[in-house]
């Protein structure tokens, strides 16, 4: 179900219209059930999993607090959190990419090729929610964070529709207080949450879908000219903005109407003047995940962290490109961070401090140089149902 | 694609017609951003004085209703 589609304005007119009669605990119902009808609308199937991880990370996050000082334990939860999530995650996203190249190995080595290739569809967001859910139990683990009052709040949590299928990826210390906790709903909040769900549609539906048709009409092309293949660089860099900000603005603005505060995604990042800053500025929550939970806790120093959350993005993406799924965000910064490092003295100089309208070719330009083609970039329309998030 | 920036970068019909496209539809998204990242505050557009922000709504509005692709296009979906 689609943000700027027609089902999901009648679904949200009836969840709305009831969600502002229902007291606060019969919210939390109607946000459980309308959110799985949500997810489940693309295929019911995918609620299996998203069940099956939130009872893993609720029942995990229960152990890890009441273990108290027992570490063994607290541990042994952790990790059957985390490889619980890991191998779910890599099971759907990495299975056929596994036993497609050890058929090619086997074949190489002349023996019978590996034939089970499953016919599996990856689940929608199964990485925005499995990463959701890890921050659960990780807070916990920490100390950071009380386990949630029920499993129905912490299913609301894991589940919450605006953000499920794109983010931002909420921290749990962030949103379930606020899925625990009565919810106010401000003239201030409606006036706003209008603003980003008009502007998130704006960003969408005229600008990407618009530039979407002149950069397919390029890319798709043989014998395109260098003045049009620059300019539909450029295009593509702001469709993929505001494709990508654009859902992440209707998300924040349906939440805010709902008295819920989801954490800022996008800053304004093609206004920034070197990649550390564009990697604060740029799908914020996965930035700062990666960072909290990958970088830090692997040695790396918060002071230092933006920078370095790019290694954390190198790491993710080598993972991701095992499964020649193409890159994300994460590849985008590779190129302008390597280039700076093998240029001449005068090159680094532009990839470190060049201005801001540099970014979006340097950074379709990784994604070109990164890749085979452009349709392996990112998730295409045709290709929806087998990749998710 | 790539080696056309090099070997065969000519200004075409084509060329124009794309740049133009690219105002047209990018002109509002900069023209927020910057009005954004000029003041520092990303809820700026909506604490304009009531003249310039009526002018930018109705803008924005007569382009989403003319010119918005309202077939429901799929988002693009990151993967990581």
């Amino acid at each position: 179900m689609l943000f700027n589609s027609q089902v999901f304005l009648i679904f949200f007119v009836v969840v709305y219209g009831l969600y502002r009669l229902l007291p606060h605990r019969w919210q939390n119902v109607l946000l459980l059930v309308s959110s799985y009808f949500f997810y489940g609308w693309w295929d019911w199937r995918f609620l299996t999993l998203i069940f099956l991880s939130t009872v893993i990370d609720y029942i995990a996050g229960g152990i890890i607090y009441s273990a108290g000082p027992n570490q063994r334990r607290r541990k042994a939860a952790v990790v059957v959190s985390m490889t619980s999530n890991l191998v779910i995650l890599g099971f759907f996203k990495y299975f056929n990419f596994f036993a497609d190249n050890l058929s090619a190995v086997l074949q190489y080595a002349g023996l019978p090729a590996f034939t089970r290739h499953l016919n599996i569809i990856l689940p929608v967001g199964i990485s925005f929610y499995t990463f959701q859910a890890m921050s659960y139990a990780l807070d916990i683990y920490r100390g950071h964070l009380k386990p949630a009052r029920s499993f129905l709040n912490f299913a609301t949590f894991v589940a919450y529709f605006p953000q499920l299928v794109a983010g931002p990826i909420e921290r749990a210390s962030n949103l379930l207080p606020q899925i625990e906790n009565p919810r106010t709903i401000t003239r201030a909040g409606i006036e706003s949450g209008a603003w980003l769900i008009f502007w998130g549609l704006f960003k969408k539906c005229v600008i990407a879908d618009n530039l979407a048709v002149l950069v397919d009409g390029v890319f798709g092309a043989t014998g395109a000219t260098g003045a049009t293949s620059l300019l539909a660089l450029y295009a593509f860099a702001f469709q993929i903005l505001c494709d990508f900000s654009g859902y992440s603005d209707i998300a924040r603005g349906l939440a805010r109407w709902m008295g819920v505060e989801l954490m800022l995604n996008f800053n304004n990042p093609y206004a920034a003047l070197n990649p550390k800053d564009f990697w604060s500025r740029w799908h914020i929550s996965l930035s700062s995940w990666l960072r909290d939970y990958l970088y830090i806790p692997l040695g790396g120093e918060p002071e230092r962290s933006s920078p370095n959350v790019h290694q954390s993005c190198v790491d993710d993406a080598a993972g991701r490109s095992l499964a020649r799924r193409g890159l994300d965000i994460c590849d985008l910064g590779r190129f302008p961070r390597l280039a700076a490092g093998d240029l001449s003295p005068l090159g680094r100089k532009v990839f470190t401090q060049g201005h801001a309208g540099f970014w979006p070719v340097a950074e379709t330009a990784a994604a070109l140089d990164v890749s085979s083609g452009l349709r392996g970039l990112v998730v295409f329309p045709g290709q929806f149902a087998g990749a998710g998030g | 694609m790539v080696r056309s920036l090099t070997t065969n970068f000519s200004w075409n019909t084509d060329a124009a017609n794309m740049l133009m496209a690219i105002l047209i539809y990018c002109t509002p998204l900069w023209l927020v951003q910057w009005l954004q990242v000029k003041t520092g505050n990303l809820s700026a557009p909506m604490e304009l004085s009531f003249l310039p922000k009526a002018a930018l709504l109705a803008t924005l509005v007569w382009m989403f209703l003319a010119l918005g692709n309202t077939g429901g296009g799929a988002f693009i979906y990151f993967q990581f």
